[in-house]
């Protein structure tokens, strides 16, 4: 089975679990973005085009569950992506460390492009040091998980790209 | 065949150039077109990535700028995703009844260990408040007693039994410091209990009627014949001193009989149960139920051989003569 669409459809379920027993298991509203670390792994991992479709569609199925404004979260995870993908197209960095960083500054910048694109904190009163603390929970959050799910989709990934030996190649050993 | 090729080639360069001229513009173009076409491939990530961001951005102007009428595009999507957002909407509406009844389960399971709880307390208050009331009941009778009799009396509690099971003794709560003293009677409004035989500070230690080396003067209450009501090893109160011709019955009522200056006449200490008129010797032998079990008591009155002063009090409030200050 292909990897990307098993990626997408880990991601599906990710979009489930964010919408429902995440919401229950955790003690904040804040929860972390298990989506958005996928797309992060998928792009530094993985950069093919059905990746870059893959997180759009992840994103465009979190707008469908949970946005006002359908296609605002398609967009920040599109840039989420493309800014991964530029950045660590030039940049040799991997490691637990190093995928939680990324993952925390994911987040900052999906926010940000959320704020940037959507009315949705254009309020009359904004109060920026209460987004700010949200944010940085979510990204907290997610940079706390991440090690261990990219743990997880690298241990997928590779038993699914591992070569298979051949019934011919197992009888001449 | 090599060296005709060479020659061929060599004999007509035109012939060999001609077709390069009019070639030249394709090439060029197929040039440009690798070019594209390596870029393309090479960038196609990025390339890619824009696209889906301006094809997001797409959605999200037109989704904003009629909110009512998506798009060909937003409806495409919309309706490609339909089955998934179904199946999210059913998983996550039986995640949020799931957690509903979790949520009324638990608080039912809290109401009941609160109820328990509130049952346990009640429990407790009751079983306390009616011992309170026995205590009152028990106490008002001893009041009623105390009233009754025309001597000095001080209430107390018994604090234990006795520890061996030769001597019937029970210990009080209250001791000289009250005002007890070795030789008082001790009853309770059901009758008589003992005499006191040794006197602490703060405790008392009274020898039961049932002891073996008791003894009370008493008389029946129907015939007034005399006798001493005396505990025995066994435990079984008998009358002893009770002559073969006296007057006496099973059921007969014993009261004290107020002659031995310690227990005031009148107060009942058992009721006769059997008489042996075959026992040797000059008396009968009486079996005596006391009136008072000591194993049951609680309050115990001891009575004083004073007489009580009534007009004490009134006494001590009376002001000195006037003329007690004059010299």
């Amino acid at each position: 089975m292909n990897v990307s669409l098993v990626f997408f459809g880990i991601g599906l379920i990710f979009v489930v679990l964010q919408a429902t027993v995440l919401h229950l298991a955790s003690w904040t509203p804040i929860i972390p973005d298990l989506t958005l670390t996928l797309c992060v792994y998928w792009a530094l991992n993985r950069p093919r085009v059905e990746a870059v479709w893959g997180t759009f569609l992840l994103g465009y199925a979190i707008d469908i569950l949970s946005s006002p404004q359908p296609g605002v979260n398609a967009v920040a995870f599109s840039a989420v992506f493309l800014a991964v993908y530029l950045v660590f197209r030039y940049i040799w960095a991997r490691g637990h460390l190093m995928s939680a960083v990324t993952v925390f500054a994911a987040v900052w910048l999906k926010v940000g492009t959320l704020i940037f694109i959507s009315p949705l904190f254009d309020l009359p009163t904004r109060d920026w040091v209460v987004i700010a603390e949200a944010i940085l929970h979510e990204a907290l959050f997610s940079a706390a998980i991440a090690p261990f799910l990219f743990i997880v989709l690298r241990s997928i990934q590779t038993r699914m790209e591992s070569p298979r030996k051949s019934p011919s190649y197992v009888n001449a050993s | 065949m090599a060296a005709a090729r060479k020659k061929g080639t060599a004999d007509s360069p035109g012939s060999s150039q001609q077709p390069s001229r009019s070639r030249q513009p394709d090439t060029r173009a197929n040039k440009a077109g690798f070019v594209a076409m390596s870029v393309l491939r090479r960038h196609c990530i990025p390339i890619n990535c824009l696209l889906a961001l301006a094809l997001a951005f797409y959605v999200v102007t037109v989704s904003s700028t009629n909110p009512n009428q998506p798009d060909a595009v937003t409806r495409l999507l919309t309706h490609s995703v339909k089955p998934l957002q179904k199946a999210l909407h059913v998983i996550g509406a039986t995640m949020r009844n799931l957690q509903l009844n979790y949520v009324a389960f638990k608080d039912l399971w809290n109401e009941n260990s609160n109820l328990k709880a509130q049952i346990a307390a009640l429990e407790s208050e009751r079983n306390r408040l009616f011992e309170a009331k026995l205590a009152n009941d028990r106490l008002m009778e001893l009041l009623e007693i105390r009233t009754r009799i025309l001597r000095e009396s001080v209430a107390a509690t018994v604090i234990s039994n006795s520890a061996s099971s030769w001597f019937r003794t029970i210990t009080v709560d209250k001791g000289s410091a009250a005002g007890i003293h070795q030789g008082m009677a001790v009853i309770t409004p059901r009758g008589v209990v003992g005499k006191v035989v040794s006197v602490g500070e703060n405790t008392a230690k009274v020898l039961l009627l049932t002891d073996h080396k008791s003894g009370l003067d008493i008389i029946t209450q129907r015939t007034r014949v005399r006798g001493i009501v005396s505990g025995s090893v066994d435990g079984e109160p008998v009358v002893k001193y009770m002559g073969r011709n006296e007057d006496v019955r099973a059921g007969d009522r014993l009261i004290t009989s107020g002659l031995d200056g310690t227990f005031p006449k009148g107060l009942l200490v058992g009721t006769i149960v059997d008489i042996e008129d075959e026992a040797p010797g000059l008396f009968q032998r009486v079996r005596v139920s006391l009136a008072v079990d000591p194993l049951v008591m609680e309050e115990v009155l001891f009575i004083s051989d004073k007489p009580k002063h009534v007009f004490s009090s009134a006494l001590d409030e009376v002001p000195e003569p006037a003329s007690s200050a004059t010299p």
